[in-house]
């Protein structure tokens, strides 16, 4: 079973980003409070406050909390300063740059006037890129492990992927989703193969 | 000769145990039971039960790095360890070595895990526990590769019912002829999609079947003295931390406390053992020697009978290691089949696809567990293939899709997030567990060139799976699709990540039995057919792999060998 879950391929390509050490959390604790003045470690204040705008973009507050009261943002930005020797820590944040200047091409709005929807919908605006021309991803991958220095384009696709990737995760582990959201089951006792499923019953928590 | 003939009464016991895991552990509960002071001497770290399963209660968000392992890290201790893909997390990873400090080579890729601590490899082990069937002690004497078994299974069926009495195993009893009945705990419940799909495949493919796991998780009351206290499964799934409730059986949580409380028993932890003394003028080996892992220090202890239980690859390397004039390649090697004839399970090939339907229904718990398909390849004229030999069988799997499915369907924003606190649809898959021929060219040896941090010489590994295992994978990945097919999933794909020696963590085979010394190690009770008060019962002995999971098989060998070895001893033989 945990073999074949070894399998499932999640997300787009690099782990490391989440693949960090034991230094975020320990450096000045994951706030899970809405904080827009959290002190990041890794990226700069003015790149902090983007990275918290696109992680709200691509989970935006509902009646469900959004990435920013999860932490998101303070939370990847401790993951890499966590690996900042790591070369992808460099991808991330200069992906995250060309994402910000190029992100007039993709909307009516600068990023810096953009909502949280406009956000939301130049995220979406790529994936449909990526859907529609196959060859986008499948580049970026083959270029993946190459020395040397990377593409404008080749950075732009990293961060979207992986922003995306890590957010979900980080937000679907958080303690808030973890414990107040989703159906907190530590201890379930007995296993129930074929219990009745009600529409709106949330699923059971990644513990 | 100035012998201190004191610390040499200290340092003798009636027997040692070489290794506290699955088999270790069973020998010295066996061993001690009958009378014997018994000394298990564990080349790892000691584990307290309960105590040192730190992480048993941490949710993912209470880790440093939500269960992750840094890749730095990875690179650094962990590059062949990490291969599984699923472990060396956070949670787990204190109970696998680090590469870095146990070093090996490798002439072809062997992914060797290894867990150094008191309890072994029983702390993180599968749990799938399948007796063998009588045709699988027969496949070498009907094919021709390998040995014949010098045992049936009718003679350790028996030992089948007293093993998994004890260790309380799981399951349902079905008649399979291929996978014999046991002495089961009541059945974990298959989900919905899981019972649909036995009802599907039972009903529209003549002789398949499925059962659900048979795991030696407690489900329900020991007919025994429930010495270790351990409660019922509560289906957490996180049992490769360590189980404070002793849920599944392990060293810690039954053997080692069995034996504890006859009063028999010692242990010692962070002692290497190297080498078995051989006294030529008896035939008969009269200790071990030992390095102490911190302090460097070396020493011997003495007994009348010593019990290779320190897992495949660690017992056929000390027997390696223990040269003499009589032994000059290996103690008990006169077959030179010593270290070679490796086999594992092959894996990671099959099938996965989508359920439309049950979606008014879901599960609770995290059961620990599958489903599993018995070997129906090459069992009788119906069911022979030309394409290869032997056969395999399946472990499957159903959950709802969760939220990582929001990752691969590439949208987000607050539709796309919302209906993710949703479960899914119904997904299953089906993993195949391949036989593998023993093949007299599938070798470890030891490199003295290369010596570990103790001076001992580290190991070469130069095994791979053969043709037969390519061509029964192509009919793993197509039957997994068919059966899936035959009960409405949709979206099946199939998938073969290549068969890497190893990674079924089954390695079995370096000293097998068989009836001629000539052309096996062992005979039939586990024995060195050259020094017989050494006994070999960890995966070591194995003349065939079949295809199931392979540690009830060593329970109930080293059960077997403990009463044999007891009975000799009393006869004055040994």
């Amino acid at each position: 079973m945990e073999r074949r879950d070894a399998l499932k391929n999640l997300g787009f390509g690099s782990m490391a980003l989440f693949t960090s050490t034991a230094l975020f959390g320990a450096l000045q604790g994951c706030s899970s409070t809405p904080e827009v003045d959290w002190n990041p470690v890794f990226l700069a204040p003015d790149e902090a406050a983007q990275l918290e705008q696109i992680c709200e973009g691509i989970l935006p507050k509902t009646d469900t909390p959004g990435a920013t009261e999860a932490g998101v943002a303070n939370h990847l930005d401790q993951a890499l300063s966590a690996i900042y020797k790591n070369r992808e820590a460099d991808f991330f944040k200069k992906g995250m740059a060309v994402f910000v200047d190029r992100f007039e091409d993709n909307s009516e709005v600068s990023f810096s006037k953009a909502n949280t929807d406009q956000v939301t919908d130049v995220i979406n605006a790529y994936f449909k890129k990526y859907k529609a021309d196959e060859s986008i991803l499948k580049d970026y991958r083959a270029a993946f492990n190459d020395e040397g220095n990377k593409t404008e384009d080749f950075l732009e696709t990293y961060f979207v992927t992986n922003v995306v990737d890590s957010t979900f995760w980080s937000y679907f582990t958080s303690e808030l989703v973890g414990k107040e959201v989703m159906r907190y089951d530590p201890i379930p006792g007995k296993y129930e193969g074929c219990i009745p499923y009600n529409k709106g019953d949330k699923s059971w928590s990644s513990v | 000769m100035n012998l201190n003939l004191k610390t040499k009464q200290v340092q003798t016991y009636d027997a040692i145990v070489v290794g506290s895991g699955i088999t270790g552990g069973w020998a010295a509960k066996e061993l001690s039971e009958k009378g014997l002071k018994t000394l298990v001497l564990e080349r790892g770290k000691n584990v307290a039960h309960i105590k040192d399963y730190t992480t048993a209660m941490k949710d993912k968000w209470e880790l440093p790095n939500r269960g992750k392992t840094p890749p730095e890290e990875i690179e650094k201790d962990y590059p062949k360890q990490s291969r599984t893909g699923y472990t060396i997390n956070e949670t787990d990873k204190h109970f696998f070595v680090k590469d870095s400090e146990h070093p090996y080579s490798e002439t072809k890729r062997f992914d060797w895990m290894r867990g150094y601590q008191l309890g072994g490899r029983s702390l993180n082990w599968g749990r799938q526990s399948y007796r063998w069937s009588p045709m699988d002690f027969e496949s070498n004497a009907k094919d021709g590769h390998g040995v014949d078994w010098p045992v049936r299974y009718k003679e350790i069926a028996p030992w089948y019912d007293y093993v998994e009495k004890f260790a309380g195993i799981s399951g349902e009893n079905r008649g399979f002829k291929m996978l014999p009945d046991g002495h089961f705990l009541p059945p974990m419940e298959m989900s919905c999609v899981e019972s649909h799909f036995r009802e599907k495949v039972e009903s529209k493919i003549k002789d398949r079947f499925v059962t659900i796991g048979r795991t030696a998780h407690l489900t329900g009351p020991l007919p025994h003295d429930n010495v270790g206290r351990r409660s019922n499964c509560l289906h957490r799934n996180r049992c490769r931390r360590g189980c404070p409730y002793g849920g599944y059986f392990s060293s810690l949580a039954a053997t080692l406390p069995a034996a504890e409380i006859t009063g028999n028993l010692t242990i010692a932890t962070d002692a290497i053992v190297h080498h078995i003394i051989y006294d030529a003028k008896t035939k008969k080996a009269t200790g071990v020697r030992v390095i102490n892992k911190n302090t460097g220090e070396h020493s011997e202890f003495y007994a009348k009978v010593i019990f290779l239980c320190a897992s495949t690859v660690a017992s056929a390397s000390i027997l390696m290691q223990s040269q003499s004039d009589r032994f000059p390649d290996g103690m008990g090697n006169d077959s030179g089949e010593l270290g070679r004839n490796i086999m594992d399970h092959h894996l990671e090939v099959g099938a996965y696809g989508k359920h439309e339907g049950f979606l008014d229904k879901y599960e609770k718990g995290r059961r620990p567990n599958g489903v599993y398909i018995p070997r129906f390849r090459n069992i009788d004229n119906r069911s022979n293939t030309n394409d290869f030999l032997r056969g395999y069988g399946y472990q499957g799997y159903s959950s709802r899709d969760d939220w990582t499915r929001g990752i691969a369907e590439m949208q987000v924003g607050k539709a796309a997030k919302d209906k993710l606190f949703y479960p899914g649809l119904w997904n299953m898959g089906l993993e195949g567990f391949g036989e593998c021929l023993p093949e007299h060219e599938n070798k470890m040896t030891l490199d003295y060139d290369k010596k570990d941090q103790w001076g001992l010489p580290t190991i070469n590994f130069d095994a791979g799976f053969g043709d037969n295992a390519d061509a029964m994978r192509k009919d793993i990945a197509v039957n997994a699709a068919e059966m899936l097919e035959a009960s409405g999933f949709k979206g099946i794909e199939t998938y073969d990540y290549g068969a890497n020696m190893g990674l079924g963590i089954h390695e079995m085979g370096t000293a097998r039995m068989g009836k001629d010394p000539k052309t096996s190690v062992l005979n039939k009770w586990n024995q060195l057919h050259a020094v017989k008060n050494v006994f070999v019962t960890d995966g070591a002995f194995m003349t065939s792999s079949a295809c199931q999971n392979p540690s009830l098989t060593y329970m109930a060998f080293t059960a077997r060998a403990c009463d044999y070895a007891f009975k000799e001893l009393k006869k004055g033989t040994l």
